[in-house]
């Protein structure tokens, strides 16, 4: 039939032509959702190899990008970027005909941009923590908000689903998606805590492995978060945001999986340096007193030891802290309430390691994903010999295995009596009892610095000192040697 | 994004996909025609594979997955939602259906696309949709008689 012919139009012929047309009908919406029908043309047939890593391309967030008022091809090019990202994010996770949903949802729009509303409402209660702000990003049953930006221009917009699925989504200065990110609570999904979305600021590494730190950005209606950080390696960027207790809430990338012998940090610099200078370090606490306690089960205001916080025992502590023996260097401890902040985060992994360290900006551990670095401490026994000749022996306790393969020599103190040990490696069997670690080293200071090496990889740096309360580590540092 | 799930639910996933996947864009496609049906299509199959090992283990993946869809796309002003037969490779049919077919009420086209096109029975519409068996035979009708008038066939 090829025009109207209502005359010889009869019922079953309506049946036969409502299925004929009804099937080329959803043959077409299936060929378009596959094809990704809606993309720009040079985004069809650019889109990579389907694979089941998610990569978040953060290169849109460096701080040399092209800046708002670049001429008309910068922008476009930027909006390019942004949707090729969405395209490289959406690829690494759908497998078939779903790849293009994500791309479909973010492009459909008639300006090719998701706008971002200008006054969202800011009551994190408004929707299950989240916000509605009306933005033509996720479906109507999806709470938004907008937590902070990127150097003004990029915002960071983290959202809830009533299932629990969260979507954190970067938009450039144009309303355009820069990256985006999509995980869930689920235990399949073990890496985004679910907690309260606290969230004021981004540091990311981008491919190239410089370090860009985001400002941080108080956020009305948002309460207290101090920091966001990212883990990263060079080639695999992952984005975390992290809350102000250092809770991780959310990250994007590749999931947290520990990555085994694969080192991270490829620069020979020292990973863990301060971002802050020294003099703005002041005191030392021994414990973080709890005020995001949607996960941690503390309640606001309550000063508890850190290994309380632990949040799963599959995925270990999420939250960094000042364990016994090692202080955690603050620069507003509240003399009233005790609260302390940490200031910044490193986040690293250890070529020996299998999971991330965290340590502050001064390079201090002060934690890990997966072992309290509480277990790690340190004591020193001053001795008196019969000759009148004083020496210390220093105990460090460790059950992160980080420290299993770290042997031990003493730094600065050439004539130093070390316990056996002398830069060699240590074995997990000999240096393990009952799933600690024990280090020994032995030196004629009674105060002294040690250095743990491990290989050529990775030096430790234990600093040991005498208190009122007795000898503690109170700091250990990490580096690469030159 | 990251899906870090079991890795062996993918077998699985591809066996319900080919069994849902047809009538859900058949059915998406008589909802809502071009545009929002390939958003909706996109996102019940995204789901899908983002919570594969939870719709697997459902008793009715196709409707849950339908419903996703639904809430899950936007309602848009498609200029042709609906587009002529030889847009869609099928220029035999009767020009004037697609226009007509969109004059119908969501709920009938769904019906009336599942039942008389899909060849579903009522049950089985019913059970995508989440409506009553009664309901979509009422629809079907109705959206049958209101295509007939409008196209002036005979019944």
């Amino acid at each position: 039939m090829t025009g109207p012919d209502l005359t010889g139009f009869r019922g079953d012929d309506l049946e036969r032509d409502l299925a004929t047309y009804l099937d080329a009908l959803a043959d077409d919406l299936r060929e378009r959702a596959a094809a990704g029908e809606g993309l720009t043309a040079p985004l069809r047939g650019s889109a990579p190899p389907v694979d089941d890593k998610a990569v978040v391309d953060l290169e849109t967030y460096t701080a040399d990008r092209p800046r708002h008022g670049d001429d008309e091809g910068a922008s476009n090019e930027r909006a390019s970027r942004g949707r090729r990202t969405l395209w490289l994010v959406a690829a690494s996770v759908l497998l078939i005909g779903a790849l293009a949903a994500v791309a479909i949802r973010a492009t459909q729009d008639d300006s090719n941009s998701l706008p971002i509303a200008d006054d969202p409402p800011t009551s994190p209660e408004a929707c299950g923590g989240g916000y509605l702000t009306g933005t033509a990003l996720l479906a109507p049953d999806v709470c938004v908000g907008t937590f902070g930006s990127i150097d003004d221009a990029i915002q960071i917009v983290f959202a809830t689903s009533p299932d629990g699925v969260r979507t954190l989504a970067a938009f450039t200065e144009e309303g355009c998606i820069s990256a985006w990110d999509v995980g869930s609570t689920s235990q399949q999904d073990p890496w985004i805590v679910p907690t309260a979305n606290r969230v004021h600021g981004v540091r990311y590494v981008n491919r190239a492995g410089s370090d860009v730190v985001a400002p941080t950005i108080e956020v009305p209606g948002v309460d207290s978060v101090r920091f966001a950080a990212l883990t990263d390696r060079p080639d695999y960027p992952e984005l975390s945001l992290v809350d102000e207790n250092g809770v991780i809430i959310g990250t994007s990338g590749a999931s947290r999986t520990p990555r085994l012998n694969e080192p991270s940090v490829q620069t020979p610099s020292c990973v863990g340096r301060p971002e802050l200078a020294p003099g703005q370090l002041e005191g030392m606490v021994r414990e973080v007193v709890v005020r995001a306690s949607a996960v941690l089960g503390a309640q606001v205001g309550d000063a508890c030891p850190v290994t309380d916080l632990e949040v799963d025992p599959d995925r270990g502590p999420a939250v960094a802290f000042s364990p016994p023996g090692i202080g955690v260097p603050v620069n507003d401890t509240d003399p009233t309430t005790g609260e302390c902040r940490l200031l910044a985060w490193q986040v690293f992994r250890l070529p020996t390691a299998t999971y991330p360290l965290y340590a502050d900006q001064d390079g201090v551990v002060v934690g890990d994903s997966r072992t309290p670095v509480a277990d790690l401490r340190a004591q020193v026994d001053a001795q008196t010999s019969d000759a009148g000749e004083a020496s210390s022996t220093l105990s460090c306790q460790a059950s992160s295995a980080a420290f299993l393969f770290f042997g031990v020599r003493p730094l600065g103190s050439s004539d130093a009596v070390v316990d056996g040990v002398d830069t060699a490696l240590a074995s997990i069997d000999e240096w393990s009892s009952e799933g600690k670690t024990w280090v020994k080293v032995r030196s004629t200071d009674v105060e002294d610095t040690w250095e743990l090496r491990s290989g050529d990889d990775v030096v430790a740096t234990l600093i040991a000192r005498e208190t009122e309360e007795g000898w503690i580590a109170d700091d250990v540092r990490f580096c690469r040697p030159a | 994004m990251a899906t870090r799930q079991g890795g062996g639910d993918e077998e699985g996933f591809d066996v319900l996909i080919r069994a849902v996947e047809p009538r859900l864009a058949r059915a998406f496609a008589a909802a809502y025609g071009r545009g929002r049906g390939e958003e909706a299509l996109g996102e019940a199959l995204a789901y899908a594979w983002e919570h594969r090992a939870q719709v697997l283990a459902m008793a009715n993946p196709g409707g849950f997955l339908y419903r996703v869809g639904q809430s899950r796309s936007r309602p848009r002003k498609e200029v042709r939602a609906f587009p002529e037969p030889a847009g869609v490779g099928v220029p035999e049919v009767e020009p004037l259906l697609p226009t007509a077919f969109a004059e119908l009420s969501e709920r009938q086209r769904e019906c009336v696309g599942l039942v008389v096109a899909d060849g579903c029975s009522y049950q089985e519409a019913a059970d995508l949709l989440g409506i009553t068996k009664a309901s979509v035979q009422v629809h079907v009708r109705r959206g049958v008689e209101s295509l007939r008038q409008r196209l002036g066939v005979e019944a």
